[in-house]
C-alpha cells in the first residue's frame, strides 16, 4: 500500500492540528533573548526569541500588546502564549499572550533589600554628606572612557571653566565586576585627592545595566569617600543606590558638571564689583571727612576773625593742627597740617579784616592793639584796606572784659 | 598664612570687609586698615583664580604608580 499523498494545506493543518491540542504547545512560557524586535504598523508586534543555539519567531498581536516596559533587543524575558503553524505560511512561530522581563522582580527585591539596610545604618543621612568645594582645584570622573558621559562633562566644564583641570579614572559601568572597578576608582582618587570633588555615573540603560550602581561595594565606597561624590547615573528618572549615598544628585552628567564647576567669568567678575564697592566707599567717606573738616574751620574763623594778636593766631593754628592730624592722620597729615595752617593764617591776615571794615591803628611806629596804650593827644593813624586816616585821640573810654 | 585658606573663606573675608567700609562709621585708621586687607585679598583671590593649568588626564595604574 502507497503513502497517503497530502496537499500543502492539508499538511499545514495537520501539523497546526496537533500542535494546537498538544498539552505543552498551546500554553507554554518560554524564556530567552530578545532580537529582531519590530512593530508593525498594524500595531502587532514581531520579534524573534532565541537562546545559545535555537530561535524561535513571535508575534504578538496588537489587542494583547500593551507592554508595562518597552521591548529592546538584548532583553532577557519570558513570553508566554501557544505555538502554531500559520498554514498558508507554513510559519512555526509562538503566538505570545504577554511578555515579562526575566529576572527583573529579582533585581527590584535586592534593590530594595539593599536600600532599607544601608538607610537604617545611615548611609543616606544628610548629615553625612559633604558640601561640594566652590572652587575646586580640579574635578574627578569615574565612568566610562568612551561614551557620552565623559564627553558631556569635558564640553560643560570646558565652557564654564576652561582651565579646569579634569581626571578620568576609567571603568567597566556594567556587567561583571562593574561594581568593583567602581568602588576601586572611588577609593584611588580619594587617596590620591588629585580632585577636590568626584563624579560618579553613567548613561541611560535598562535596570541591569545600571545595577552595577546598586551594589553595596560602590555605596560603601562612595560614604567613606573624603572628597564630596556627585553621582549622575542613567536617565532623570533613574534613581540608584549610588544617588542615595552621593553627597548629591545630579540628573545628568552635564548637570553634575554644572553643580561641581562654577563660571570663571562670573568670579572675576565678582571679584571685581567687591573691590569697586570698596573703593567707593572709602573715596567716599574720604570726601566726607574733608567737607566737615572745612566747615568746622570756617565757622571757628568767623568768631576768631576780628582778634589779631598774635598769641590768637598761634592758639588757632595749633588747634587746627590737632584737628586735622586726627581727622586725616594717615593719609594726608603733612600736607593738610600745612594747608590748615595758611588757611587760618590768611583768613586772619589783616588784610582779610580790613577788608571786612576793620581798621589797623599805629601810633607811631607801634601797633595798637589795645586802648590802654594810647593817650589823649596822641597822634595816630588809622590803616583802612583803601587808605590811612590821620587823627588824634581827644578821648578814651576803657571797658572791663570784651 | 592667608593662602591655605579657601577660596570660600577668603571670599567670605573680603565680603565683610566691603561691608564694613559701607555701612559703619570708622575712624580713619580703621578704613585705612580695612582697604589695605581689602587689597591683599583681591590679590590673593584673583591669582587663584589665575593658577589654574587645563589638562584632561587618564588616571591609570602606571598613573597611581608615578604619583605614589
Amino acid at each position: 500500500m502507497g503513502k497517503l499523498i497530502l496537499t500543502v494545506s492539508g499538511l499545514n493543518e495537520y501539523a497546526a492540528n496537533l500542535m494546537r491540542r498538544d498539552f505543552v504547545l498551546r500554553d507554554v512560557k518560554v524564556s530567552g533573548e530578545l532580537s529582531d524586535v519590530k512593530w508593525h504598523t498594524s500595531g502587532h508586534l514581531y520579534f524573534t526569541l532565541k537562546d545559545e543555539s535555537a530561535l524561535i519567531r513571535c508575534v504578538m498581536f496588537s489587542r494583547d500588546a500593551e507592554l508595562s516596559f518597552v521591548p529592546q533587543n538584548g532583553m532577557h524575558v519570558i513570553a508566554s502564549g501557544h505555538v502554531s503553524l500559520y498554514v498558508q505560511g507554513g510559519q512555526y512561530q509562538l503566538y505570545v499572550k504577554d511578555i515579562e522581563q526575566q529576572g527583573i522582580g529579582e533585581l527590584f527585591v535586592r534593590f530594595n533589600k539593599l536600600k532599607e539596610k544601608l538607610e537604617s545604618e545611615g548611609l543616606f543621612d544628610s548629615s553625612h554628606k559633604k558640601r561640594l568645594p566652590r572652587l575646586p582645584k580640579a574635578i574627578g570622573v569615574i565612568t566610562s572612557e568612551t561614551g557620552a558621559v565623559i564627553k558631556d562633562i569635558i564640553d560643560v566644564t570646558t565652557r564654564r571653566f576652561p582651565t579646569m583641570p579634569i581626571y578620568l579614572y576609567p571603568v567597566k559601568v556594567q556587567g561583571i565586576g562593574a561594581a568593583e572597578e567602581i568602588a576601586e576608582g572611588i577609593r584611588v582618587m580619594d587617596s590620591m585627592k588629585l580632585a577636590d570633588v568626584l563624579i560618579v555615573g553613567r548613561g541611560g540603560g535598562s535596570m541591569e545595566d545600571l545595577f552595577a550602581f546598586n551594589e553595596e561595594i560602590v555605596a560603601r565606597a562612595i560614604y567613606e569617600c573624603s572628597i564630596p561624590v556627585v553621582s549622575a547615573v542613567g536617565h532623570e528618572t533613574d534613581f540608584s543606590i549610588a544617588d542615595y549615598v552621593a553627597d548629591m544628585r545630579a540628573p545628568t552628567p552635564s548637570a553634575a558638571a554644572e553643580i561641581c564647576v562654577p563660571v570663571l567669568e562670573e568670579l572675576y567678575m565678582k571679584l571685581d564689583d567687591l573691590i569697586e564697592d570698596i573703593k567707593n566707599s572709602v573715596s567716599n567717606k574720604l570726601k566726607q571727612e574733608r567737607r566737615s573738616n572745612e566747615l568746622m574751620m570756617r565757622s571757628y574763623l568767623f568768631k576768631r576773625v576780628h582778634a589779631m594778636v598774635g598769641g590768637e593766631k598761634r592758639r588757632l593754628a595749633g588747634l587746627l593742627k590737632e584737628r586735622t592730624l586726627h581727622m586725616e592722620h594717615k593719609l594726608n597729615a603733612e600736607r593738610l597740617r600745612q594747608e590748615a595752617v595758611f588757611k587760618a593764617l590768611g583768613a586772619l591776615s589783616p588784610y582779610f579784616a580790613l577788608k571786612r571794615g576793620y581798621a589797623i591803628i599805629k601810633h607811631g611806629e607801634k601797633y595798637v592793639s589795645s586802648a590802654d596804650m594810647i593817650e589823649n593827644g596822641d597822634n595816630l593813624n588809622i590803616i583802612m584796606y583803601d587808605g590811612v586816616i590821620n587823627a588824634t585821640a581827644c578821648g578814651k573810654e576803657t571797658y572791663d572784659g570784651e | 598664612m592667608m593662602e591655605n585658606r579657601s577660596y570660600e573663606d577668603l571670599m567670605a573675608e573680603l565680603e565683610l570687609v566691603s561691608k564694613r567700609l559701607s555701612s559703619e562709621s570708622l575712624l580713619m585708621e580703621e578704613m585705612v586698615e580695612l582697604y589695605e586687607r581689602g587689597m591683599e585679598l583681591n590679590s590673593i583671590l584673583s591669582k587663584m583664580l589665575d593658577s589654574f593649568d587645563a589638562r584632561i588626564e587618564k588616571v591609570t595604574l602606571e598613573y597611581t604608580k608615578n604619583e605614589g
